[in-house]
């Protein structure tokens, strides 16, 4: 019998460290999760057999060679075709090398069969198995296994790929998928790491790549392999659930979604939102009372404020008072919708009101402004600091009064979120706001007929553009009577002049409370007339008569 | 051990329990029975002849032992009780009386073990197995002296199992009846929501079980979440789309669809069989064209009324319609107020969707699940069947014949015997029976203005092999034990639910032809001499079929233990015909995530109507707007959402 021959490798040692990498990780396993589902999905809508995964599931990429270089995109798409057909040629078998399969860990990635192969039909890195097989002594050929694992078990890198042969004698789950959808996991400390081969002959003959070894039960060897996905241990697991951190008194708790249900605070019910464009949903949520829950960590103060940040930047700001308030619906953290664990998006985390099921006799189900139902929450905190309201008045064609959470929503959509870097000449420093572009805000005003964010039909925009490029002028005024004039024709998709409601991150303090007017150093144009405003209270657009 | 051997020939064959049986066997005359030999592959199956010389050489290495005649119950036994578990099997030979070899080469035999069964008939042995003919009166082979297995055992690993819902004492014993005739290490845990802690499992990376019980709608999650695997068996053979009829005689014609990970497929005959499993229980189980469980059971709602109440012969008079039950009621209602006694005439949880479904296709509505012209699964509630569905539910209660209540108000109403008629799941049956309560059982009525059935929904429960599972043949192999005739004949009969197996069905539907032919139902002359020769072998044999059954005790609600069961194999239970019929005009609950999302609107949506919150055009409207932005949401952003 022959032996498998061994081949040196580096050892090393890559223990991630998450605390460094998380929100690396986290983006990878998105990625991975992504490529492996595409694998899942291709078994489940289409079962192949014995010709081995459909080559179209993950777009072939250049595949490095045993002598290292990486082929171009363009020859990789067209290698499989053509080393399909000459494979054909060279083997008495009628298994093509036309497949590839998935490899996700660490990183996602993916391997074909034509690349495995040299120019010279020789089995790149191969290996052979002489094993019994229902009495007969079959010889095996193929890729170690290990050689294509080397490729995920650690953070991406390029060919020559080392394999972390401590993670594999620590063990880590591999989860092999075959084509029709057949899967199976083993643990790689249960196996030597080079007794496991990807076979690609059989006896000579082209057989689909099967996963084969001296010490692997029939049951695990697996034919068709479409998916390779390793699982690597606690850094995976722990990135894998989503946790929700809870800042309060100077202290931070990150707690998953099963910590949270397992709190006294979890319940379940019925709650509704309405999005700007004024769709209603409603959906059964569970998740934690937010009031009960911050009380775990000290009675939090009614007069305190409750931030919360999602993952995507977006944040928001509550009255604890309205929080405790559970007269008409119950606050809480949901990351259970319909009775699932709620995915990245809208969860893992979302605020939102509900009917609680103790109380569903009592009380209407709650509907929320869709802002105020904050999803992809990332953080909560508590701060003593009281929550001021306020409201901006927008006088124009259309005239309206929005209040703190409504501009709050705007500043933070992502789309409109803008940090300026505003030359303070009084102090000779720089300083950094964030706020809104003010046109942004014009838009409010600007038509009678269409509020921003309130069509149904996307195709209309609330902004009308070409009023502010025919010119109308903007006055701002401040809460002390402060008044400047621009003209919109300078305002116009003028990112750089903004209406600012943070400095530094925090809320405006002091006399600039609640909005600013504000605008980069390096903004061009600076409207004429431009001045810092302070206390900004209103904003009124005056056209001319005939427009 | 769950089996024996390694995968590899160099291994020896380890067999200690049936070595232990043969030991025990030795002393007795070889005269009548029948020497079962079993062993991992000698040499190349294609290779390989027939003849009778295979026995002589094999017997040098392969362990076996003689199972007397004396020993085999009337009904049989099943030949997988007898061997190891195996992961492939190349061959089963069959020397006869008169010296004849045959050779069975059915693709996928390794899953068929419990399907085989050895009966013993006039003083000789004849092995019945679906591969041999096209159903059980057909397929056997007479006067079997010796029997020779011929393939690779399953590698021993331990198998970790999830249970859940009514009956989990009676599966678990199921289980262990297989693992103490494999030597198995199994581990059965009982789990409240399977599919929420195998999402957490997934989600975390944390190692998942090898077997899960799951129902229908469970599917679009667990698929979603790449939680578990599609399956491929030739017991499961179907066409889902045939039109389901349970009565339909059991069929084992050359299974195909033999594409699997053994070498075998080569050996597919590319004809499709017939499922030994139910056509509606397939359909509960498949997505996407691909099965992903094989079904256990089937539980379906029941019309269950208080015969103190309301008199038998009342619902005798042909087959109920909707107006004859409102009849019914009337006359309940009025005598209770005559008698002054605080009767409801029916009750049932018309908040939930789940019991609306079966008057929207009573009064008329085609399919709950529909397809748009993209392919797209999508719900219509506004309709006129819903429509009327509702309003006609509605009139019952404002008309006092109805008083909507939530299952435990329900129950215990019931209970109290303040309530005439419900309608509720099979589940509740064994909780009844064993507090005394009168009660019987009707199928649901039909609706005689449009001669249309209520349709109740057919809640299949089965088993599904995870994605990330370290013995998913091993756990497959339990699969087919538990809805293979042996356990499927008695165990779905103990918890008051209906088997999905077609030879254990037809016990239950009265096709005395096959069931007589298994040696077991009502037909069945030999019933006692079964009975007492079952009492003769207790010590002998694990495989006495459901001999522990009802001796458990459980005290919840759903959780069975009635002893009146312990004997449903042979005659099925009282209400079994109630549920038969059901069985006929339900509809299964739709794999589908349009279901999930119809339950959940409509959920809170009939709550509002039902109390009069909004109207009712209205809160269908609102519902079928709801329904639509999810459905839209799901189709944009995948299974989950």
């Amino acid at each position: 019998m022959k032996q498998i021959s061994k081949i040196m490798r580096t050892k090393r040692s890559l223990r991630f460290k998450r605390s460094k990498n998380c929100r690396r990780l986290q983006k990878i396993k998105v990625m991975a999760i992504v490529f492996a589902a595409a694998v899942y999905l291709l078994a489940a809508v289409s079962c192949t057999t014995g010709g081995g995964a459909s080559g179209s599931a993950i777009a072939p990429e250049g595949e490095a060679q045993e002598d290292g270089k990486t082929q171009e995109a363009a020859e990789a798409a067209e290698a499989p075709v053509k080393a399909a057909d000459e494979e054909a040629e060279r083997h008495a078998g009628t298994v093509s090398p036309d497949w590839e399969i998935a490899l996700t860990g660490e990183v996602a990635d993916s391997v074909s069969g034509a690349s495995l192969y040299t120019d010279d039909g020789e089995i790149v890195h191969g290996e052979e198995l002489v094993l019994m097989d229902k009495g007969t002594e079959r010889t095996y050929r193929g890729v170690p296994l290990y050689r294509l694992l080397a490729r995920v078990d650690g953070p991406a890198e390029q060919h020559p790929y080392s394999f972390d042969e401590e993670r594999w004698k620590e063990g880590y789950e591999v989860t092999v998928t075959a084509s029709d959808g057949y899967a199976a996991a083993l643990l790689s400390s249960d196996y030597p790491y080079d007794d496991l081969l990807l076979a690609l002959e059989r006896d000579g003959a082209a057989v689909p790549p099967t996963l084969t070894g001296r010490e692997l039960p029939a049951d695990l060897r697996v034919k068709s392999v479409a998916a390779l996905e390793i699982l690597l241990g606690e850094a995976e697991a722990e990135a894998a659930e989503p946790r929700l951190t809870v800042e309060t008194g100077g202290a931070a708790v990150a707690l998953t979604q099963s910590e949270l249900k397992q709190t006294p605070s979890y319940v379940e019910g019925i709650g509704g939102y309405t999005t700007s464009a004024g769709t209603y949903n409603e959906h059964r949520y569970g998740g934690a009372a937010l009031y009960e829950l911050l009380s775990t960590f000290g009675e939090p103060e009614q007069g305190g404020t409750l931030k919360v940040t999602s993952s995507d930047g977006y944040e928001m700001s509550y009255a604890m008072e309205d929080i405790a308030d559970s007269d008409e619906g119950l606050w809480i953290i949901a990351f259970e919708q319909d009775g699932n664990f709620m995915t990245l998006d809208p969860g893992p985390f979302r605020i939102i009101k509900i009917q609680p099921d103790s109380q569903a006799e009592e009380m209407p189900i709650p509907n929320i402004d869709g802002h105020n139902s904050a999803r992809m929450v990332s953080s909560i905190s508590f701060s003593r600091k009281p929550l001021k309201d306020f409201t901006l008045n927008i006088e124009g064609k259309r005239s309206a009064e929005v209040n703190r959470s409504t501009l709050e929503a705007g500043i933070n959509c992502s789309a409109h979120k803008t940090t300026v870097n505003y030359y303070n000449r009084k102090s000779g420093e720089t300083e950094y706001y964030t706020g809104i572009p003010l046109y942004a805000v014009l838009a409010i005003g600007d038509d009678p007929d269409y509020e921003p964010h309130k069509q149904t039909d996307k195709s209309i925009l609330a902004y009308d553009q070409g009023a502010a490029e025919r010119g109308y002028s903007v006055t701002v005024i401040a809460a002390d009577g402060f008044s400047i004039t621009m003209d919109s024709r300078e305002l116009h998709m003028n990112n750089q002049v903004i209406l600012a409601m943070y400095q530094d991150g925090e809320e405006l303090q002091g006399d600039a409370w609640p909005l600013k007017i504000v605008w980069d150093q390096d903004a061009d144009p600076v409207p004429e007339g431009i001045k810092a405003v302070r206390q900004v209270e209103t904003i009124q657009l005056q056209f001319d008569e005939t427009d | 051990m769950l089996a024996f051997g390694r995968g590899n020939s160099e291994s020896p064959v380890k067999a200690p329990e049936l070595e232990n049986k043969l030991e025990a066997e030795s002393g007795l005359l070889r005269s009548n029975g029948v020497s079962i030999r079993f062993g991992n592959y000698t040499k190349d199956i294609s290779d390989a002849d027939a003849d009778a010389d295979e026995f002589a050489d094999a017997e040098a290495d392969q362990k076996g032992f003689f199972l007397d005649a004396e020993r085999i119950p009337p009904e049989g036994v099943p030949l997988g009780a007898y061997t190891p578990v195996y992961f492939e099997i190349g061959s089963i030979s069959l020397k006869t009386e008169s010296g004849e070899v045959i050779r069975l080469e059915c693709p996928r035999l390794e899953e068929q073990l419990y399907d085989m069964r050895l009966f013993s008939r006039r003083g000789g042995i004849d092995l019945a197995a679906p591969c041999i003919g096209q159903n059980v009166l057909e397929q056997s082979v007479k006067g079997i002296t010796e029997l020779q297995i011929e393939g690779t055992p399953l590698q021993s690993r331990p198998l970790e199992v999830w249970v859940s819902w009514e009956g989990t004492e009676h599966i678990k014993n199921a289980i262990r009846t297989y693992a103490e005739s494999h030597g198995g290490d199994i581990s059965i845990e009982e789990i409240p929501k399977i599919d929420a802690k195998m999402t957490a499992y997934e989600r975390s990376g944390q190692p998942m079980p090898d077997l899960v019980m799951v129902q229908s709608d469970y599917l679009p999650q667990l698929i979603g979440e790449r939680a578990i695997q599609p399956m491929r068996t030739s017991r499961a053979h179907s066409n889902p789309a045939e039109p389901a009829n349970h009565t339909e005689p059991v069929n084992y014609s050359n299974p195909a669809d033999q594409t699997d990970q053994t070498d075998q497929a080569d050996m597919a005959d590319p004809e499709a069989g017939v499922s030994a499993f139910l056509n509606k229980g397939l359909e509960a189980f498949t997505l996407h064209e691909k099965l992903w469980a094989l079904p256990f059971y089937v539980d379906t709602q029941l019309l269950v009324y208080n015969p103190e109440i309301i008199d038998p012969e009342l619902f005798d008079a042909g087959r109920l319609t909707l107006q004859r039950f409102e009849e019914i009621l009337e006359q309940v209602k009025e005598r209770a107020e005559r008698e002054g006694r605080s009767i409801v005439p029916a009750s049932w949880n018309i908040f939930s969707a789940y019991w609306l479904v079966a008057f929207q296709y009573g009064f008329g509505k085609e399919a709950l699940i529909q397809e748009d012209i993209h392919g797209d699964a999508y719900v219509s509630v506004m309709d006129g069947p819903t429509e009327k569905a509702l309003r006609y539910l509605l009139d019952l209660r404002e008309r006092g014949l109805l008083d909507p209540l939530e299952r435990d108000g329900m129950t215990a109403k019931f209970i109290q015997g303040q309530v005439g008629a419900i309608l509720t799941g099979s589940y509740a049956l064994p909780y009844l029976k064993r507090l005394g309560v009168p009660f019987a059982a009707a199928p649901y009525p039909i609706n005689g203005d449009t001669g249309a059935a209520t349709a109740p929904l057919l809640d299949f429960k089965g088993f599904a092999v995870p994605r990330r599972s370290r013995n998913p043949v091993g756990a497959r192999r339990l699969m087919d034990y538990l809805s293979s005739f042996e356990v499927q004949r008695y165990l779905p009969a103990q918890i008051s639910k209906l088997p999905v197996e077609r030879g254990a069905l037809s016990l239950f539907s009265g096709d005395k032809e096959i069931s007589a032919a298994a040696g077991v139902g009502e037909q069945n002359t030999e019933k006692d001499t079964y009975k007492e020769t079952e009492k003769d072998t207790d010590k002998d044999t694990d495989k006495d079929l459901g001999k522990d059954a009802g001796k458990d005790t459980d005290k919840e609600l759903g959780e069975e233990g009635d002893a009146d069961f312990a004997d449903a194999s042979a005659a099925g239970f009282p209400e079994s015909a109630a549920l038969l019929e059901n069985l006929e005009t339900g509809v299964t609950v739709p794999p589908s995530p349009a279901y999930s999302v119809y339950k959940d609107v409509m959920w809170s949506m009939l709550r509002l109507i039902i109390t009069g919150k909004i109207p009712l055009q209205e809160g269908l409207e609102r519902a079928q707007g709801l329904m639509d932005s999810r459905l839209e949401d799901i189709k944009e952003k995948g299974v989950n959402e």
